[in-house]
């Protein structure tokens, strides 16, 4: 083994490959951070701010040590945060592209879910550059640049049949050759990573996960294209390139897309700014309703308030909730669908996965990096509890008509970010 | 004494075309033994046969033992007492010859080794030229590393194919003595060339390889003629 | 001079690539790939395409049989419009699924398109995407290289280029030869597309124009791959060395560069997220008056002015009503600093850009993106002009709704005044189209600019490349 690993590392070009790709590794792990960073700079600012705009609010609109429950629906938002997990850096997958701090307040919720962040649309689209995509990307055509020409080159050297009259068992080496080339790039991927991991100190169980997949798909590139490489009459290494390279090209590029198309297909999705349309709509309908007509039904929701005092002016801030609640539970059976077929592609993707590596590593990394769609599901799930929350720590005082203590408003829940994810 | 190879018998199909048939060959210990033929006679698949690295396509029959050692029974075995040395020499451009030996001998089994400067200095390579990489070298430079291979890993049957192509008259010279340095060892040596003279000078065997058998060739230095050589390779002698 | 050598040349690498089989074999796998591509794009297009017309039909109805209202009903009730699409996006869908396409128009928001369909996107989104343009872009260079990097590599080992040189055949000539050997046919292919795209967005928007651009830059990006791979095929000593040096091309060139770069510009120039931005602008609208507040210092002194203007002393005075005028007032004060938001908005996203261009010579794969999104009408210019458009839609309806509301609605009987239906049926609410071409100039100038380069830099190299044998 020595004796290969000097053989390899002699030749300078390889070195220069290898250290290129080792150098990629660390960048793209750095850029990770460096955006798994800023988000996490951005949430605790936030968080900052909704404590101190709260303060601003009380200091504000308080009347003798009492609020207006109304008011404080209407005026007072509530941060949710989706904060990233240690490892997320490894896959930002939709974490670039959903809201890390969204502003969330007392009125409908399927108005409020569905607003995307405002970043740069064009460099969204062009994608990011993390561990996830470097791995699924490059370590084929690493494996492919350094194992398509095994036997080929020496076969163009005529070194072939020497070697073969001096090694005491060819497969035993080849079967070296194809290890050090294997482990040579094994080690640009994982080395970078483990480095990381202890420099920031990261938990284990995660580093483990990452160091398996990226171990597991390399040991697949390396066996495919070893095997490829050492069939019998492999001594075209141009032609080897070139079938190797078009199962890359199936593999990353075509195939996924084939499935891409294949899943919408399966499982058409309303676009989200119809829910938000929507319930636009049903609100503002709402307003030209007779008032029984929102109230009768919400009080056959929530009996405990059905003897509340009835409206009778214009506008009252219970009916205004009660309006808003009511166009979300309108939409309920229309968002649990999108929901669903939101996971139901998540699932088609896993099983896709299954056949196809490319797939598996990219969705087991975002799983990992907690930054799935999945896990944009389970945060919004997480929203709608703590909008419910909300809304029944201020409905006592809105239907019972009683003032708001700011006692009551400090005591009021605050968006966990820690246990966003279970 | 056992000879160090005999090829008994060996007859040799290529996809169905009999390219050897009946094939006999002895070396003995300190004989050189060099064989002839035209293109395409089966020069190179009688090296294979021997080197026993023949793919599936290949139907073959008969026995060959290197030093009493049978090459289908233990071919490792049978394999680690020769030395093989390619037309092209097989080094690695971008190792020195020390690296290449180094790195040649940790392929095969090999137990017992010569020191690789003693070995290079026996083969006569310049010293200066020992730590550079290879692919600054000469074909006769390159051969010489091979060669000091071959003593490094104490083969006991050289085979050379093609010794001479492509080298000028001193370094062919050179090789020549090289192998006349082996033969004094007490190593067997099978040359595969086309230079009937060079062979003449170092061989104490010469044979014709035509119609997939071995037929001894007696010539003398007097009779080298071009009309000879000619009617040598067309069998007619 | 004498030309018959280059097509000899070419003719000859015809044949000999023919013979090779292994590039017409990856030439059919092109093809079909092209054919995917347009397959997967044509679906999302329509995708696309059938919302646009869903919502556009939609909004109009609903519009149109709205019940008579008291204005300021109908202005919250609201209308939205659909962002156009040009038939080119088949072509390129650029940021159609990073950006989002419909608009809801109402009274005194600003609601931009901003569902982002990426956002829920499976893993599988992550892979990039097979488009047309992508096709031109990505996979021809490579099916290119892969075709094409032993072109002289493979005549120099063998020792023909030295027996061509020793003949008296210029370098120059091999060069050319080469060149026309390996661009030409892909000519014929981007020709092909050019023609069939035309075939199929006949009459749409600036057609001629776009698809002119839009090939001109392909011609130009693809002719610069030919020359570079046939310059280091020259300069390559080993076939698998040529290979290698022009797939890591490849690799930057199309992948790494653009990606780095996107997130470059992310990294040093962080746009504000969306919740920073609509908390300043609320903040900034209380700053500037709250017109529920009768002490406020700004409304009060609108108030002023407007009864000194019709010379009476009580509001209910009036001979037009006062809360129409105040929603009038109040909509260009929210206005104004809606869109100076969304100008903080654009400037960010503009530092990107010019962050952006200055290492954008790096990559010619992205200034072709960027002249195909442009064509296509997929880009941010675009975008950012249907966003202004929409705008001005909406500050004009609600204009047209609050002079109603002004005019003819009486101040004592406001609140249950019903207004006719046909008042909403003529409201001003013009067509959104696509903006033209010259909104993306700049990136426009920039690409082109740059793909200029791309022809130079390997020609330059080829030329001195070509002195040697």
């Amino acid at each position: 083994m020595k004796h290969e690993f000097k053989l390899l590392l002699k030749q300078r070009s390889m070195v220069a490959l290898l250290l290129l790709s080792l150098a990629l590794t660390a960048l793209s792990l750095l850029n990770g951070w460096q955006n798994i960073q800023h988000i996490q700079a951005q949430i605790s600012h936030a968080q900052h701010e909704e404590a101190q705009r709260k303060q601003d609010f009380v200091h504000l609109h308080q009347h003798e040590g009492s609020l207006d429950a109304g008011e404080v629906g209407y005026y007072v938002f509530h941060h949710a945060y989706h904060q990233p997990a240690e490892w997320s850096f490894i896959a930002l997958g939709n974490r670039l592209v959903t809201p890390y701090v969204q502003r969330i307040r007392l009125l409908g919720l399927q108005g409020q879910l569905y607003d995307g962040e405002s970043h740069h649309p064009e460099y969204v689209m062009l994608g990011s550059f993390d561990y996830a995509f470097w791995l699924v990307f490059f370590s084929p055509l690493l494996c492919i640049a350094l194992l398509h020409d095994l036997k080929a080159s020496e076969h163009q050297a005529q070194r072939l049949l020497f070697l073969q009259s001096l090694a005491t068992s060819p497969k035993h080496f080849w079967f070296k050759r194809a290890l050090t080339r294997a482990l040579l790039i094994t080690a640009t991927f994982t080395l970078p990573v483990l480095l990381f991991a202890v420099i920031h100190t990261l938990s284990v169980l995660p580093l483990l996960q990452v160091l398996a997949i990226s171990l597991l798909y390399i040991l697949f590139w390396t066996i495919l294209c070893a095997a490829f490489s050492l069939r019998a009459r492999a001594l075209n290494a141009s032609f080897n390139a070139l079938a190797l390279a078009s199962a890359w090209l199936l593999c990353c590029v075509v195939l996924p897309n084939l499935a891409q198309l294949w899943l919408h297909q399966q499982f058409p999705l309303q676009d989200g700014s119809q829910i938000a349309l929507q319930h636009r709509q049903l609100v503002h309908g709402a307003w030209d309703l007779p008032k029984a007509d929102t109230l009768e039904p919400f009080y056959a929701l929530y009996p405990q308030w059905q003897h509340s005092a009835p409206v009778t002016d214009r506008f009252h801030w219970k009916w205004y909730f009660a309006f808003q609640h009511m166009a979300d539970v309108r939409l309920q059976a229309q968002v649990t669908a999108r929901e669903q077929s939101l996971l139901q592609r998540d699932q088609a993707t896993q099983q896709l996965g299954l056949l196809l590596p490319s797939i598996w590593v990219q969705r087991s990394l975002e799983n990992v990096a907690q930054s799935n769609v999945t896990h944009l599901l389970a945060h919004r799930q997480h929203i709608t509890a703590f909008h419910s929350q909300l809304r029944h720590a201020i409905y006592p005082a809105l239907f019972d008509e009683k003032p708001f203590t700011v006692e009551a408003f400090r005591q009021l829940p605050v968006f966990d970010s820690q246990h966003t994810h279970e | 004494m056992t000879p160090l190879l005999t090829v008994n018998q060996l007859s040799l199909q290529f996809a169905g075309r009999p390219i050897l048939n009946a094939l006999n060959l002895t070396v003995e210990t300190g004989q050189v033994v060099s064989v002839l033929g035209s293109n395409g006679a089966g020069k190179s698949t009688l090296l294979k046969s021997i080197l026993g690295l023949h793919d599936g396509r290949v139907t073959q029959t008969g026995a060959i033992h290197i030093a009493g050692i049978d090459l289908v029974q233990a071919r490792q075995q049978a394999l680690s007492q020769l030395a093989y040395v390619p037309e092209q020499p097989a080094v690695y451009g971008h190792l020195s010859a020390i690296e290449n030996i180094r790195y040649f001998l940790s392929l095969g089994a090999v137990s017992q080794t010569l020191d690789i400067t003693t070995c290079l200095s026996m083969a006569g390579l310049p010293e200066q030229a020992w730590q550079r990489p290879c692919s600054d070298y000469s074909k006769g430079m390159k051969q010489k590393v091979m060669l000091a291979l071959a003593l490094a890993k104490q083969a006991r049957l050289l085979l050379l194919d093609e010794p001479n192509s492509g080298l000028d008259p001193q370094a062919t010279e050179e090789l020549n003595q090289l192998i006349l340095q082996c033969k004094q060892q007490g190593m067997g040596v099978l040359v595969v060339t086309h230079d009937v003279l060079s062979a003449m000078a170092f061989s104490d065997r010469l044979l014709m390889l035509a119609n997939g058998q071995l037929s001894p060739v007696n010539l003398d230095q007097q009779a080298l003629t071009l009309d000879n050589l000619k009617r040598l390779y067309q069998g007619q002698l | 001079m004498n030309l018959t050598p280059l097509w000899t040349i070419a003719c000859n690498e015809w044949r000999r690539l023919w013979h090779a089989r292994v590039p017409a074999l990856l030439l059919t796998v092109l093809v079909t790939l092209w054919l995917i591509a347009a397959l997967a794009a044509h679906h999302h297009w329509q995708d696309h395409a059938r919302t646009v017309a869903e919502v556009t039909q939609r909004s109009q109805q609903d519009w149109q049989s709205q019940p008579a209202r008291h204005p300021h009903r109908v202005s919250h009730y609201g209308d939205f419009v659909a962002k156009p699409l040009h038939p080119l996006s088949v072509i390129e869908p650029g940021i159609l699924d990073q950006s989002g396409h419909l608009v809801y128009l109402e009274a005194h928001r600003l609601n931009s398109a901003n569902f982002n369909p990426a956002t829920e996107a499976t893993s599988l989104g992550r892979f990039p995407l097979m488009t047309p343009a992508m096709i031109v872009q990505w996979w021809m260079p490579l099916f290119l290289i892969m075709m094409a990097y032993h072109t002289v590599t493979a005549e120099k080992v063998t020792g023909t280029l030295a027996f061509m040189r020793g003949n008296g055949t210029p370098g120059w000539q091999i060069a050319v030869g080469k060149w026309l050997a390996l661009f030409l046919p892909l000519l014929l292919l981007l020709a092909i597309q050019a023609v069939l795209t035309w075939l199929w967005s006949r009459g749409s928007d600036q057609l001629a124009l776009r698809l002119t651009a839009m090939l001109l830059a392909q011609i130009f990006y693809i002719a610069g791959w030919c020359l570079l791979v046939v310059a280091v095929s020259w300069h390559s000593r080993q076939l698998h060395g040529a290979l290698l040096t022009l797939l890591l091309c490849w690799v930057c060139i199309c992948i790494i560069f653009p990606r780095g770069l996107a997130n470059l510009a992310q990294v040093l120039h962080p746009t504000q997220p969306r919740a920073e931005a609509e908390y300043h602008a609320e903040v900034k609208l209380k700053t500037i008056g709250d017109s529920h507040n009768p002490n406020d210092p700004h409304f009060a002194a609108f108030k002023a002015s407007l009864l000194k203007q019709y010379a009476v002393t009580r509001i209910e005075d009036l001979p037009v009503n006062y809360n129409g005028l105040l929603m009038q007032e109040g909509e260009r004060l929210t206005t104004e600093v809606y869109r100076e938001q969304q100008a903080l908005h654009d400037q960010q996203l503009a530092r990107q850009n010019a962050s952006i261009r200055l290492w954008c010579w790096l990559t010619p794969a992205l200034a072709l993106q960027y002249v195909q999104m442009a064509s296509s009408g997929n880009d941010l210019a675009h975008h950012q002009a249907f966003i202004s458009q929409a705008e001005n839609r909406r500050y004009q309806l609600i204009e047209y709704l609050n002079s109603i509301h002004s005019h003819k609605v009486v101040h004592a009987d406001d609140k249950n005044t019903r207004v006719s239906a046909e008042f909403w049926q003529q409201a001003p609410r013009p067509a959104v189209t696509l903006a033209p071409m010259s909104v993306s100039q700049p990136s426009l100038q920039a690409s082109f600019l740059i793909l200029l380069g791309w022809l130079l830099l390997p020609g330059a190299f080829l030329f001195k490349v070509s002195q040697r044998i």
